[in-house]
């Protein structure tokens, strides 16, 4: 402890600096304000000192040393500005260049290359290379993302250790030795991992290059702004690069509460929403049986007529609203003001296959406590029905990080097979449907109670005994700072809610809750009040009808007017089935399709990226976003079209 | 720290006040308390061992998002000591008002009112502080930093809706304008007087020049020139290009003589980045600027007679001028819009022919300038419609900044050329030719000759024309050689960056002053470090020489106006920039 604590202090460049005894010369520089060029350097890999740039003078040194791998000592002199420094800088660049193909027109990393930066500022001015350059085969695909170009590669080896210590994957090494050594997928495997696309930010240089960017655009030509990931429940900060009304790429823009700088595949390239499609952006109201363009102001007045008719004619309960859990809370809080105030009924919803009151109800319970950084510093991991590799992939990097790094014990229970197994403790699979006898066993076995054979049986039945949990439990170790991370898909009801909170007072306090939502506002959508029997804020209202219950209803007829935001988000399937029964559907859709394409009213809709919203991710973090680019048309947020909605109801 | 003696007195003096003391390019610089801004001035000015009678410029620059943002900068010259010296105010983010200097140095009125409209600055007891570029109902400073550069999408029919159109907050309802508001007057207008406009559409104003006029018949009672009318923003341009883009719009600035303006702005560029150019560039600009100061001068001859009723002239000296855009043409393939003298020398070599076109020409010119000269010098007419036409004393110009030609003619021999030699014009034996009345006849004189002793100096700079490279050899400024960059990996990265990014510059300020066709031009350029300068403003002899136009012409006829305007001989590119 006294040692990790001490202060040490040194010079740099005739300046003085204190830094804790240990950091390197290259960080103790740059808190003082120097900058100490890099290539295979990162700040959140592992230190390699292969490629020599960050060579510095230490006074009474015989030679340079890296300023990476040399840990600043109580009272050096250091030098990264004198002519011997220079020209090494000099040396290392005129090396890295000698081999170095003459990409640059084509090569995508122009413009926003630390080659390029490097040899502009440190790098001789002239070539004085006359031998031919030694060639590859180029690109090469190591997947059907991301592309390599072993001519362009200096061997920093970032993208190696990306692949061993982050995501820990391993797919990526070098191969040969020497001048003869390349960056290949490791033999038996492939470059598969939905992390890969973090190594072509890694990339200092052009080596590798994604398949969604590849020729797309230059970075200057590139607006960039800050937006938030809404492709999962992580909600990771990311940059959106536009040009020109079209989004380009995102890359990944630091926040230590949630990504650590990392992004998962398919958030990073997913932000092309049409595959193709046209966007709708003319407003639909059918008339004699077919969806005919309106304008703004018709399909407007026809939702209000009709929704005010539904009423009057069937009364309140025959009305239900779906906002999403994809959509942002301003929105799902409209949507549940447009039904409980302006309409009065109490039939809202966030899905239309699953009850999204439960999870809601373990939220007011207090079982949604945990944050991302508690990960970090857990004494132990209980997770149940959970695989985030699948569905909270950056959540899933900050679980290995904690097993990798501080050996963190993790025990999870699931009903298939994740990628958590690898490194948890103790991974046990039950069956599908038993998760309500496995609650109370878990919590009977954290109790040390005695054996409650009926549970013990449903889950035996699916292979799962109690011996195992009473293991697991052991070797997980629970204690004060214990995290407990639930699928909220697995509250199905009440029942299931409360059996998470006892086990989870069971383990005493401290223990920190958690509910994984797949969504980008699962969390969001429930506080803003867009579930049976809450109201914004998880105040307790009269319960309506949930989701399911709504789309059976409708069916049957019984429901006769159903109002549907993002449908995009929503089973087709289910709609198909409440638009059988339904007189009135109503949605907000994005593109027309079979779903969209059998209401009554069609909003075109705003895409994530074209409006403003907040959205919590699964560990409660609120974060907002702005647009960067606008709707198309006359396509308009949902915010603006409800509420115009709600004020025509006024009137 | 002794650096000059001419802070060590003013530190004497003022000793609280003066702050900052520094060298820059063999000027001192200072930093004036604003509370004894004109005090200082003034003992600058009339002290005998300092008199500072001159002030070249006064302008801003915004340091925005540093704190303190705006620094106003007063740069002086002392006519008898031929030094000069620059005066820096730091003005309060809370209380953006500095006291006018007006009553110090005269031309301080446009200036004053230009850091006004541009920066928002207030100048205390300026008679007259409107806008003098922008339009009169704006309500923004367009030069802050803060204020949007462009590239914010127009607005057009199909996308009105889709942006936010900012500029309806820009501006306040046009307000109905007085005649004393047109003839910058206040109290009442004499009666039995006329107000008329000359311009500013108008063949004769030299550009979109707009003066007003109150007439009691035919004599000018006053005549207050309103200018902005080419306002496009140059200024502000530039501080989105890089620095070797913004070369090219240096061009459009005094667009009869744009070499003349690369060569000031690149010489400021290369002040800053400390960068020497090879001998052979000397040459090579001080030949091109020469052949620019004639050709500008042959508009000025050719539009000035024109106007005055010697119709024949405008063609003659086109034809002359012609020669000489075609030995431009010939050397860069453009005819007037070179940005052929950019950062680090000139673009590319003498082609094989350019030797023969310049002899050619200058066996050809002096016979021209003969009979130029033969038409007009003793002309019964001419005489008349310039002789004691605009004259005015030398104080009265020097108060109002002017210089160049309209200087010179009235007997003070100030040329930049020869008091702080650039480009190596101390290589070359030439006179500066000069007037004694200054009355628009001694201008025409020393006009003519200056075009005879450009003649000279081309020639013996043709005759002394050194071997070598046409530029400097630091690739981190110029362009590697094109057949280069398809073999050597580090030129095509250094291309790369050069084109995409630019090359930085340090940070730091340079004023650098040339002598123009039209008088003293100035380029004053502000760098942050990266590629694109913070601010780079132009001193336009033009504009301020307009500031004559008024005494020139009161009590003058209205006939007169145009000689005394086609006398200033300004254009309105680098007026308005």
């Amino acid at each position: 402890m006294t040692e990790q604590s001490k202060l040490i202090t040194a010079v740099i460049d005739g300046k003085q600096v204190t830094v804790a005894a240990g950091t390197m010369i290259l960080k103790a520089a740059e808190s003082i304000g120097i900058t100490i060029p890099v290539f295979c350097y990162h700040p959140r890999l592992t230190i390699s000192g292969s490629c020599r740039m960050c060579l510095v003078e230490i006074e009474g040194g015989s030679k340079p040393v890296t300023a990476c791998s040399t840990e600043l000592a109580a009272g050096v002199v250091v030098y990264t500005n004198t002519p011997t420094v220079l020209e090494a800088r000099r040396e290392i660049m005129e090396n890295l260049l000698i081999n170095h193909p003459l990409d640059c027109p084509v090569c995508d990393k122009g413009g926003e290359c630390l080659l390029q930066d490097h040899a502009y500022d440190w790098g001789p001015g002239a070539s004085r290379f006359t031998e031919r350059k030694r060639l590859f085969r180029k690109p090469i695909p190591l997947s059907d993302r991301i592309l390599l170009d072993r001519e362009r590669c200096i061997l920093c080896t970032r993208c190696v250790r990306f692949c061993d210590e982050i995501s820990d994957h391993r797919e990526l090494a070098i191969l040969e030795m020497g001048g003869n050594s390349e960056i290949a997928v490791a033999p038996d495997r492939a470059f598969d991992s939905q992390f890969s696309g973090n190594t072509v930010e890694l990339c200092p240089v052009g080596a590798l290059t994604s398949t969604s960017f590849r020729f797309k655009a230059r970075p200057w030509e590139m607006a960039r702004l800050p937006g938030i990931c809404p492709f999962c429940g992580c909600g990771c900060s990311i940059d959106i690069h536009t040009r020109s009304g079209n989004i380009m790429r995102f890359m990944a823009r630091e926040n230590p509460a949630v990504d650590d700088g990392w992004l998962c595949d398919r958030g990073r390239y997913g932000f092309d929403l049409s595959g193709g499609s046209e966007r709708l952006t003319k407003p639909l109201v059918r008339k004699q049986g077919r969806l005919v363009a309106v304008s703004w102001k018709e399909a407007i007045a026809t939702a209000v007529e009709k929704l005010r008719r539904a009423v009057s004619q069937y009364g309140p309960g025959a009305v239900g609203g779906i906002g999403s859990a994809w959509s942002s809370s301003e929105e799902n809080d409209l949507l549940q003001r447009l039904i409980r105030e302006s309409l009065e009924s109490h039939n809202v919803d966030c899905s239309l296959t699953d009850d999204g009151r439960p999870a809601a109800l373990a939220l007011a319970e207090g079982l949604g406590t945990f944050t991302f950084n508690d990960i970090d510093r857990a004494d132990s991991i209980l997770m149940i029905g959970a695989d985030p590799s699948r569905y909270q992939p950056i959540l899933d990097l900050r679980l290995k990080k904690a097993v990798i790094t501080r050996r963190t014990p993790i025990f999870t229970l699931a009903s298939t097979d994740g990628e958590m197994a690898r490194y948890a403790r103790e991974s046990l699979r039950y069956r599908a449907g038993s998760e309500e006898s496995l609650l109370r066993l878990l919590t009977a076995a954290v109790k040390k109670e005695k054996r409650y054979d009926s549970f013990e049986s449903d889950l035996r039945a699916g292979g799962l005994s109690r011996e195992a949990i009473d293991r697991g439990l052991e070797r997980a170790g629970l204690g004060p700072r214990t995290v407990v991370l639930v699928n909220a898909s697995l509250l199905t009801d009440d029942v299931r809610v409360y059996l998470v909170k006892e086990l989870v007072a069971a383990m005493g306090a401290g223990a920190s809750t958690g509910l994984l939502f797949d969504s980008a506002n699962g969390f969001g959508a429930r506080t803003a009040g867009a579930v049976p029997g809450y109201l914004p804020g998880l105040r307790p209202i009269d319960r309506g009808m949930s989701g399911p219950e709504m789309v059976v209803a409708a069916e049957r007829s019984t429901l006769k007017a159903l109002y549907i935001l993002n449908r995009e988000h929503h089973d087709s399937a289910a709609v198909a089935r409440a638009r059988r029964g339904a007189e009135l559907l109503i949605c907000h859709a994005l593109f027309l399709d079979e779903a969209s394409g059998s209401g009554d009213i069609v909003f075109p809709a705003a895409s994530v990226f074209e409006k403003q919203g907040t959205f919590t991710n699964t560990a409660g973090l609120a974060q907002s976003t702005a647009p960067v680019l606008n709707p198309p048309g006359e396509a308009r947020p949902e915010s603006t079209v409800i509420e115009e909605i709600m004020e025509r109801l006024k009137q | 720290m002794f650096l000059s003696p001419v802070i060590s007195t003013l530190e004497e003096h003022f000793p609280d006040a003066i702050s900052e003391p520094e060298l820059r390019s063999g000027d001192p610089w200072i930093t004036v308390t604003r509370d004894r801004l004109a005090d200082v001035l003034t003992f600058l000015k009339i002290t005998p061992e300092l008199r500072y009678n001159l002030l070249i410029d006064l302008t801003c620059i915004d340091f925005h998002p540093h704190p303190s943002r705006f620094s106003v900068y007063y740069y002086l010259h002392s006519m008898e000591h031929e030094r000069k010296l620059m005066v820096r105010v730091r003005v309060p983010d809370d209380d953006p008002t500095l006291p006018s200097v007006i009553t110090i140095y005269g031309t301080a009125n446009w200036h004053e009112r230009e850091v006004f409209d541009q920066f928002g600055i207030s100048f205390r007891d300026h008679p007259d502080l409107r806008r003098i570029l922008n339009p009169d109902h704006w309500t923004v400073h367009p030069l802050r930093r803060d204020f949007p550069l462009g590239g914010e999408e127009v607005a057009f029919t199909h996308n009105a809706d889709a942006i936010a159109v900012q500029a309806d907050t820009w501006t306040e309802p046009v307000r109905e304008k007085t005649v004393q508001d047109y003839l910058g007057l206040t109290g009442e207008v004499k009666e039995g007087t006329i107000i008329i406009n000359i311009g500013p559409q108008h063949p004769s104003t030299h550009g979109v020049l707009r003066v007003a006029l109150q007439l009691e018949g035919e004599t000018v009672l006053r005549a207050m020139p309103h200018v902005g009318y080419l306002h496009t923003g140059i200024e502000k341009t530039a501080e989105n290009l890089t620095y070797q883009q913004a070369v090219t719009v240096t061009d459009r600035l005094d667009y009869v003589a744009p070499l003349s303006n690369n060569l000031g702005y690149a010489l400021a560029v290369e002040r800053l980045l400390n960068l020497e150019v090879p001998p052979r560039a000397d040459y090579v600009r001080v030949i091109l600027a020469e052949l620019t100061r004639i050709a500008s001068h042959l508009i000025w001859l050719g539009t000035h007679a024109f106007e005055l009723g010697v119709q024949s002239m405008i063609l003659y000296c086109f034809r002359e001028r012609e020669l000489i855009l075609d030995i431009f043409e010939e050397l860069s393939g453009v005819r007037m819009m070179t940005s052929f003298i950019n950062v680090g020398g000139v673009r590319t070599d003498l082609t094989p022919q350019f030797g023969k076109r310049v002899r050619e020409f200058l066996a050809l010119f002096p016979e021209k300038l003969d009979s130029y000269e033969d038409m007009l010098t003793n002309n019964k007419i001419w005489l008349k419609r310039t002789k004691d036409i605009g004259a005015l004393s030398q104080d009265t110009l020097i108060d109002l900044g002017v210089t160049g030609p309209a200087l010179r003619s009235a007997g003070v021999a100030f040329d930049v050329r020869t008091a702080y030699p650039y480009c190596g014009y101390n290589n070359f034996t030439f006179a500066v030719p000069t007037g004694t009345t200054g009355d628009v006849y001694d201008k025409y004189r020393v006009r003519m000759e200056e075009m005879r002793q450009s003649l000279g100096i081309i020639r013996q700079a043709m005759d002394g024309l050194p071997e070598g490279p046409f530029r400097s050899d630091d690739r981190k400024v110029t362009l590697p050689p094109r057949e280069e960059i398809e073999t050597g990996m580090e030129q095509l990265i250094h291309h790369f960056l050069l084109v995409s990014r630019g090359f930085p510059v340090p940070e730091g300020e340079a004023y650098s002053l040339i002598e123009s066709p039209r008088g003293a031009l100035g380029f004053f350029v502000s760098s942050d470090g990266t590629p694109m300068p913070r601010r780079v403003r132009v001193r336009a002899p033009s504009f301020v020489n307009l500031q004559a136009l008024e005494p020139m012409c009161r009590g003058g006829m209205i006939a007169d106006v145009i000689a005394i305007i086609a006398g200033i001989d300004p254009l309105m590119g680098e007026v308005d920039r």
